[in-house]
Parts: C-alpha cells; sequence; structure tokens
C-alpha cells in the first residue's frame, strides 16, 4: 500500500518533470520566406543558408536560454500573393515567433501589413524598398535603404573622387535601379555636380551608345545601379570605347563573378555595399569560414545579410527573455550596438531601420588580375 | 427551374460534382462561419475566389466566344491600380472600389476590343498580349502608379464572405449570359464566325461585348486582389499571370464554367498540399498539367457543363415530395398541327436585283457585270460549272464579300455594302455549299442561335432574369422545337449537330436560315452527296417551304433533275459571266448552256 504510493508519486513526479522540461526544451520556431526557386532563387538562398548558419551556431551554443531553435524554411518564388499564403500558414500553422524575409521588397511590402496585424515581429534581411518598415511597428530590417547607399555613391564621387559631371546608367522599370538614380542624382545635383541620365530597358545588352554619349560629354563618374551581370557588360564596353570615367556601383556589384567575368575592365571601379570580406573582425572571418565548411563554397552577399537578420532576432529572443513574439518585438525595437557582419554597431531607429556604416569596395589589380580592396566605410 | 433549356453548351451533366460543390461550400462557409479556420486556410480559400473570378471572366472570352486573348493580367492591373488609387487617395470603401475597378477594366477592355478583335487567331493573342505588356509597362512608367516601386497603403480588406460572393456573382453572371441570346451569339462566333454573320449576329459587338465583360471581371479580381495585398507593384500583373490564368482555363477546358471553377480550385489548392514535398512540388504540378493535356487536350470539363435540371432531380430522388406539376405541357401548339401562313406576295418589283456586279480576287475576275432579277416568291436556280462563281455571288449577295463594283437591291434597299449580319436582318438567309453548322452545339441550339434576330431583350436582362427574359426564352425554345418537329429533327433536338446524318445536317442548316425569318433564302448545294431518293424528298421540301414560309429562293444546284423539276427560272453562269437566263425548256435547249455546262447527255 505505502509501496504502491510511494511508486505513483514518483510516477506523477516523473510526469510532471517531463513534461516540465519538454515544454523547455521544445525549439523556439521561426520562419524564412523568400525565393528558392526562379530566377531570384541565388539571393532566396544566400539568405537562406546565411541564416541556417546564424541559427546552427546558436544550437552549436546550446541555444536560446537552453531551448533550440528551429527555422522553417518556405519558397515564395518572388510572389507577393504567395507570400501572404506562406506568412499566414507560418504564423497560424508552424506558430513561429519572428519571421526572417521576405527578400524581395515586394514581397516585403505585403509581409508586413500581415505580420502587423498578427503581432509578429519581422525583420527583412535584404528589402530595400524605403516603405517597407514604415508599414507598422513589427516590421524592421538589417540592410541600409536605397537612399543612404546612393547618398554614400555621391559623397565618394564629390568628396573623394572630386567629380563635377556624372553619368548615370540606370535600367527603366527596375525599382532598385529607378530609385537609386533618382537618389544619385538629387543629392549629386544638390552638391552642385551636373547629371548625364541615360536609361536602358530589361534585357539590353548593348549600352555602348549610352556609353559613347557618357564619353562625349566628358562625364568623370558612371553611377551604375543595376546588378553585376549589367556591370560586367557596361565595364568591358566601357573599356572598348575607351570610356575612362570611373564607375560607381551599388550593393548588386558585389559579387566574385563581376571579377571573374568583366576581368581587368573592372579596375578602378567601386562599390557600396554591406560588409568587406577583408574586415580582420572575427565575427566576419569566423562566417566565411564556416560557411565555406558547411556550404563548401563563398557566402554571396545577401548572405551576411540573411545571417545578420537570424542572429539579430535570435539576439532580440535572448534579451527578451521570452518567445513571446511582442516582447520579441520590443527587444528588436531597443537594439543598440550589436555586432553583425553587415556592421560593427548595429542600432536600430525608430522607424525599424538599421543605424550603420557602409562599406564602399575598390576593385584593383594584383599581379595582373582584379580583386576586391577594401576602401573605407562611412557611417551616417 | 427552366435551366434545363438554357446552356448552349450542356452536353453532359454530372450531377454528383455540383452536388459535392455545393456541400462543400455550405461545409466551408460554416466552418468559417464559426472561426474554425485559420488565417491561412481563409487566406488559400479567398485566393481560390479570386482565380475563380479570373478564369471564369477569361472564359468568356476565350471559351465560350472563341477569341484567343493572353492579356487578362493587364485587365487585373487596371482593376488592381483603380482600386490602390481610389483606396490611398480618396479612402474609398472596397465597395465602392469594386465597381469603379471593373468598369475601369471594362471600358479598356472596349477600347482595346474594338480594334483588335478584328483579327484572329494567333494575331488576336499577340495583340492581347501586347496590350497586356503596354498597360504594364505604363503603369511602371507613371508617377501616378508609384512607377515600378508599385502602390502601397492600400486599405486592408480580405474578407472571405465578400470575396467569395462577387466570385459567386460572377459565376452566376458568366452562367446566365451564356444561356441567353447574347451568350448563345457569342458560342456560334465560337463555332463559325461566317455563319453566325449569316444569321444576323452583329459578330464585332458581341466579341467586343465579350471582351469587356471578361476585362471587367478581371478588373474586379484585381481589386478584390489589391485590397488583399494592401501593396501592389507592375510586376504582379506580367505575361506570366496571364499565363497562369490561362493556364488554368486550359486545364479545366475551354467554354466550360464548371471547368473553370473545378481547375481554378485544384491549381490553387494543389501547390499548397504538395508543399509538404517542397522542390518536388516544381516537378509534379508541370507533370500534372502535361498529363491532363495528353490524355484529355480538351480540358477537364471540354465545354461540358452542369446540369443544375439534374441536380434537382437528384434532389428530387433523395427528398421524396408530391409530384410536380410538370405534366401540364406548357406548350400545348406542339401537340397540335402546326400551320404557318399561306403564300402572300408582299411589296412590289423584284425582291432582288444585282446590276453590274463584279468583283476579282488579285487577278482573277471572279464575276464579271451580273445582272440578275428575282420576283417575289420565285424560285430561281443558278447553274453552271465549277468556278463558274455562284457561290462568290452568293457571298456577295450575303456581305460576306463585298463587290468591287456594282449594285445590290433587296427589297428596293440597296445592300452591297451592308455587313453580312446587317443583310441577314433585312431579310436573306443561306446555307453553305460545305455545310457550316454550329458543329458543336445541339441540334436545338443552332436553331436557337439563330432566332438571334427575334430575342428582344438585351444583356441587362439575359443577367437580371426578369420574368419577360423567361417568357422570351421559353418562346424561342418552342418555336425552334416547332421548325426542328416540322422538319423531322425534333427527335435529334438534343444531338451534337456534328453527329447528324449528312441529310439531316443539311436539312438542319435549311431550319437554320428559315430561323432567321427570311424573306429570300439562298441555298447553295443543297443535294449535294444525296441519294436520289434523298434528292426527291429534298425537292419536295423546298417546293413545301417555299409555300409554307412565304419566300423566294434562289438556289445553286449541279443536280440538273432537281433543278429543272424545281425552279421556274435559270441564270447560267460560265467563267464569271451571265450566259443564259430562261425557263427550264429554254435552257436546256440552248446551244451555248450545252457547250458550257450541260454536254451532250441532257440535251
Amino acid at each position: 500500500m505505502k509501496k504502491g504510493f510511494l511508486l505513483g508519486f514518483l510516477l506523477v513526479v516523473i510526469l510532471v518533470v517531463s513534461s516540465i522540461m519538454a515544454s523547455s526544451s521544445e525549439p523556439i520556431k521561426l520562419g524564412l520566406v523568400g525565393p528558392m526557386t526562379g530566377p531570384l532563387a541565388p539571393y532566396g538562398e544566400g539568405v537562406r543558408d546565411g541564416a541556417l548558419l546564424a541559427v546552427d551556431r546558436i544550437n552549436s551554443q546550446g541555444g536560446i536560454n537552453g531551448r533550440q531553435v528551429e527555422i522553417i524554411v518556405l519558397d515564395n518564388q518572388a510572389n507577393p500573393q504567395e507570400t501572404i499564403t506562406l506568412v499566414n500558414r507560418l504564423i497560424q500553422r508552424d506558430g513561429i515567433v519572428g519571421l526572417v524575409g521576405p527578400v524581395i521588397s515586394s514581397t516585403s511590402m505585403v509581409a508586413g501589413p500581415v505580420v502587423q496585424r498578427q503581432g509578429i515581429p519581422m525583420i527583412s534581411p535584404t528589402a530595400t524598398a524605403v516603405d517597407v518598415t514604415l508599414q507598422g511597428d513589427f516590421v524592421f530590417r538589417v540592410c541600409y535603404l536605397d537612399d543612404y547607399q546612393g547618398l554614400a555613391a555621391v559623397n565618394y564621387a564629390v568628396d573623394e573622387l572630386g567629380a563635377k559631371k556624372a553619368g548615370i546608367l540606370f535600367k527603366v522599370g527596375d525599382a532598385y535601379s529607378e530609385g537609386l538614380r533618382v537618389v544619385f542624382r538629387d543629392n549629386f545635383r544638390a552638391a552642385g555636380g551636373e547629371v548625364v541620365e541615360l536609361a536602358y530597358n530589361l534585357g539590353d545588352t548593348d549600352f555602348s551608345a549610352q556609353l559613347t554619349r557618357m564619353k562625349d560629354q566628358g562625364v568623370e563618374v558612371v553611377y551604375s545601379p543595376f546588378y553585376y551581370e549589367d556591370a560586367v557588360l557596361a565595364l568591358t564596353q566601357a573599356q572598348s570605347i575607351g570610356l575612362d570615367a570611373i564607375f560607381i556601383g551599388g550593393d548588386g556589384w558585389d559579387a566574385q563573378e563581376l571579377l571573374d567575368q568583366a576581368g581587368l575592365a573592372a579596375v578602378n571601379a567601386v562599390f557600396t555595399t554591406h560588409y568587406s570580406t577583408s574586415d580582420s573582425r572575427p565575427v566576419v572571418q569566423n562566417f566565411l569560414s564556416n560557411f565555406q565548411d558547411k556550404f563548401g563554397r563563398s557566402p554571396i552577399v545577401l548572405a551576411a545579410l540573411g545571417y545578420d537578420a537570424a542572429a539579430l532576432m535570435m539576439d532580440a529572443i535572448e534579451r527578451a527573455g521570452s518567445d513571446d513574439p511582442g516582447e520579441i518585438r520590443d527587444a528588436i525595437a531597443g537594439t543598440e550596438g550589436f555586432e553583425g557582419i553587415t556592421g560593427q554597431s548595429i542600432s536600430l531607429d525608430e522607424n525599424g531601420n538599421p543605424v550603420k556604416d557602409i562599406t564602399i569596395i575598390k576593385v584593383v589589380e594584383v599581379d595582373g588580375t582584379p580583386q576586391f580592396e577594401f576602401v573605407t566605410q562611412v557611417g551616417y | 427551374m427552366k435551366t434545363m433549356e438554357k446552356h448552349p453548351n450542356r452536353i453532359n451533366h454530372s450531377p454528383i460534382f455540383i452536388f459535392l460543390g455545393l456541400i462543400a461550400l455550405v461545409f466551408i462557409n460554416i466552418q468559417v462561419l464559426f472561426d474554425r479556420l485559420d488565417f491561412y486556410v481563409v487566406g488559400v480559400l479567398s485566393v481560390v475566389a479570386i482565380n475563380i473570378i479570373l478564369v471564369v471572366s477569361l472564359n468568356l472570352i476565350n471559351g465560350i466566344t472563341g477569341q484567343l486573348s493572353i492579356g487578362h493580367a493587364g485587365f487585373m492591373a487596371i482593376g488592381a491600380y483603380t482600386t490602390a488609387l481610389f483606396s490611398i487617395h480618396l479612402g474609398t470603401p472596397i465597395y465602392i472600389n469594386l465597381i469603379f475597378s471593373g468598369l475601369a477594366a471594362g471600358f479598356v477592355g472596349f477600347l482595346i476590343g474594338l480594334p483588335t478583335l478584328r483579327l484572329r487567331g494567333d494575331y488576336l493573342a499577340i495583340a492581347t498580349l501586347g496590350f497586356g505588356e503596354i498597360i504594364r509597362v505604363i503603369l511602371q512608367n507613371l508617377r501616378l502608379t508609384g512607377g515600378a516601386a508599385g502602390l502601397g497603403g492600400i486599405e486592408w480588406f480580405d474578407n472571405f464572405f465578400l470575396t467569395q460572393f462577387v466570385a459567386i456573382a460572377v459565376v452566376i453572371i458568366t452562367w446566365r449570359i451564356g444561356g441567353s441570346a447574347p451568350g448563345r451569339a457569342m458560342v456560334a462566333i465560337r463555332e463559325d464566325e461566317t455563319a453566325a454573320e449569316t444569321v444576323g449576329i452583329n459578330t464585332t459587338k458581341f466579341k467586343v461585348m465579350a471582351f469587356a465583360l471578361g476585362s471587367c471581371g478581371a478588373g474586379i479580381a484585381g481589386s478584390l486582389f489589391a485590397h488583399r495585398m494592401t501593396y501592389i507593384s507592375p510586376d504582379g500583373f506580367t505575361f506570366m499571370k496571364s499565363i497562369e490564368v490561362l493556364v488554368m482555363l486550359v486545364l479545366g477546358g475551354l467554354g466550360s464554367i464548371t471547368g473553370a471553377i473545378f481547375s481554378s480550385t485544384l491549381l490553387t489548392l494543389l501547390p499548397e498540399f504538395l508543399r509538404v514535398i517542397d522542390e518536388w512540388r516544381m516537378i509534379i504540378y508541370p507533370a500534372l498539367l502535361v498529363i491532363v493535356m495528353i490524355f484529355r487536350s480538351q480540358g477537364l470539363f471540354g465545354t461540358m457543363e452542369l446540369d443544375f435540371g439534374q441536380v434537382k432531380n437528384l434532389l428530387e430522388k433523395l427528398i421524396p415530395r408530391k409530384p410536380l406539376e410538370e405534366s401540364n405541357n406548357p406548350n400545348p401548339r406542339l401537340e397540335e398541327t402546326v400551320s404557318f401562313g399561306g403564300v402572300k406576295i408582299e411589296g412590289k418589283g423584284p425582291i432582288l436585283e444585282t446590276k453590274n456586279l463584279s468583283i476579282s480576287f488579285g487577278g482573277l475576275k471572279a464575276v464579271k457585270a451580273f445582272d440578275i432579277q428575282i420576283s417575289r416568291g420565285a424560285l430561281h436556280g443558278l447553274i453552271g460549272p465549277n468556278g463558274a462563281g455562284k457561290t462568290t455571288i452568293f457571298n456577295m449577295l450575303t456581305g460576306v464579300h463585298s463587290p468591287n463594283a456594282g449594285e445590290i437591291f433587296f427589297n428596293g434597299e440597296r445592300i452591297d455594302r451592308k455587313s453580312p449580319n446587317s443583310v441577314a436582318r433585312s431579310g436573306i438567309a443561306r446555307t453553305f455549299q460545305n455545310i457550316r453548322l454550329f458543329k458543336d452545339l445541339t441540334v436545338l441550339d443552332n436553331v436557337k442561335v439563330a432566332f438571334h434576330l427575334q430575342a428582344d431583350y438585351g444583356l441587362g436582362t439575359a443577367i437580371a432574369h426578369p420574368p419577360s427574359f423567361g417568357k422570351a426564352e421559353s418562346r424561342i425554345t418552342r418555336e425552334a422545337k416547332e421548325l426542328l418537329k416540322v422538319f423531322n429533327l425534333i427527335d435529334h433536338s438534343m444531338t451534337i449537330a456534328k453527329n447528324l446524318p449528312y441529310g439531316a445536317q443539311r436539312r438542319l442548316e435549311i431550319v437554320r436560315a428559315l430561323a432567321v425569318s427570311p424573306k429570300l433564302l439562298l441555298l447553295d448545294e443543297p443535294a449535294a452527296g444525296m441519294n436520289t431518293l434523298e434528292t426527291q424528298k429534298l425537292m419536295e421540301l423546298i417546293r413545301w417551304v417555299r409555300e409554307e414560309f412565304n419566300l423566294t429562293i434562289l438556289l445553286i444546284e449541279h443536280d440538273m433533275s432537281l433543278v429543272m423539276k424545281l425552279c421556274q427560272t435559270i441564270s447560267v453562269l460560265d467563267y464569271g459571266i451571265k450566259i443564259f437566263e430562261g425557263t427550264p425548256e429554254q435552257v436546256r435547249n440552248e446551244p451555248r448552256v450545252i457547250e458550257a455546262y450541260l454536254g451532250e447527255e441532257v440535251s
């Protein structure tokens, strides 16, 4: 009788303890939405791999307050309608407490109101459109905005290069390209410079007409807000027509392929980007080597932003000491001096945008091959 | 319900489908009503409803009217942007935005439809593709629409019940159009545009109407889409979006509303179910499409529609109740001997007169200075060797070809510059040498299409279904059936026209021509391919038709015995020139005719 009671008591204790342990060891769930298939898949996969690396690192260190982190990755094919469905699914079905993503601005624009209504914090790693974080106080990002990138390019052109006349080559109908174009044009003019704007269309591969005109007009710099594929074309064509103005690109240029494909034509070009692989901080060098170890290749620049977004989210969960989405949001909003790969000390302003340095990279020739060289970091 | 009579396309029916569909709908609504489903599921259901609107409205253009449009996303964009601008700048609620978005897209559809719908097939497809892209590029470059960055800050409104209500309304409206005279006109255009014109259908008008209505539907879908997304950009309305909608339509079956609903539901839900297998879904989804297209190239439903009559029957079987009073024959006249008016000669002068009628194709002068006068009530024959220009003359008389020179007077009114449909309106009907029935429609629907001119109601009536609509429709059905009965085709009324025996197809073409209520009937080789007995019967039929319907008949025929016995006057054509005209006896003995056409045997 007594023995039976004791056994029963033990059993209850075991049950209670195990259930407590079970609940505390249940993973904290995060969601990630981005294009994993389709033409934008490289960006989505880069962000995903960066985020997975950040999660692995936390988990290998014992998780957050003893709980492992699970990140559920879903493919939105860069489609806004699909994004709403997926974000709803992650929140309603999977019970995520935070969203990393979406990757593309247009999908982040539609995801914002969805997380806002359901009170789940979201950190977009890469959405640069200004309006993204204006959609509510649950929406954040870790990348700088197009405004700042364009302004940094203008400052570099005026202060470092002493340029008085700038050409802008931009892609018509492309939000990224047109957004940077406007920022650069307005700020360069405001700084007393003269601007020659020339456009090209989606699918164009020959820019020699535009570049020749720029040469005739005597521009000193060519602002080139587009991705590296077009940059390769522009650089090689500029070389062949003898345009010796300095090209200034944006973060779309930050890819090893630029060097591989443009070769020495890229030398002297500069671009603004998120971080430098030659940054000696341990966090950067660990990221680079761990990424190489885990995925067998070097990370694209967006992977660093994916890492930072996930790392900042988990840092906030730890600071909040809770998996309550509202408290996590408050912790994110209160971020100050967070050390990320894309910034030594990242803080978030009242709109949920990061305050951090912009990195400027220059292409230099070393032993007959082009290489990226870290030039400077500019704060704002 | 009288829906039995209303669907031009109803061929087969599976009541179980619609029964299950309705049960599913009721089930879903109860679940949503009691908050049993989460945002995710309800959101997916909203997407289903929006896709249904898109596909069903595209079906009106591509399926029912048979005009290949691949620019639907452009019209969706117009609706979405109208809503965005209204919502952002005026703060108007969704109910108002829905209406204006539909109107805006419909209006642009009308403007674009007018010039482009003169094109056919591939050309039309390319033109619509071009316009879809133009709309997108304009949106991408206008400051008002936010350019490439798009428009954000649209009021969020994602109410499943409203979206569902709009989708159901769009389906019902499309269904009702499909079952009305305008809808039959659209289907006729799909089946055979020339034949449609010759029964008095203004094909341009109905093509533009279908295009504008379909665009209107896309605009409404765009409005719901914009309110659901709260942010839109031109990237959401690319060519691929148009293709996505088209794929849903083709999978379900071009022309089938049921298929459109089924496939848009299936193709929206499928990726969600396949999500568990991750990247594999990207293979399975297109593989399914390929399999369906290989094994059912006409789409899952072809042009089939569900039949509410069958559903009702099923329900009656399931729920026993008092027998309906359907045994009361609503149409006692069917049982009576049908009698039409006697022979009457109205008006003065020849019913048809041509002066100096000429046409050439390239260098070939097909018809040269053709003069003819046909007196009222006459049975006039037109004979001549192959290639003499007989059918070309018919084509000029009916407005299919415009003569290069000369004049045609019908009832004293000049008609040589009129379109085929207005020629038909003024009272000339015809048959074709190579039968041009609306092949995939039932026999009854072939005739009902031709009663187009007598359907004295418009689109509004077709959609609103006031009592006058039912009266007009049952009158048309009754009269169509009477005609079929007279011509011994009533037993075949539900047969698909192309499945009729050859002789019956010829007869049906005559019935269809008579349904236009012509004063002059042009028969192009009615006895072609018939044996002696059939020809004999045909001859009696033609005589009888002329008397019963008080007609003048002009016929082309190679069967000399028929022409000689039937016609009072015969014109002989050779190399586009009328070489002789006279009574059968005169024709038989005329050396020029013998030389050119009859040969020695007949003489």
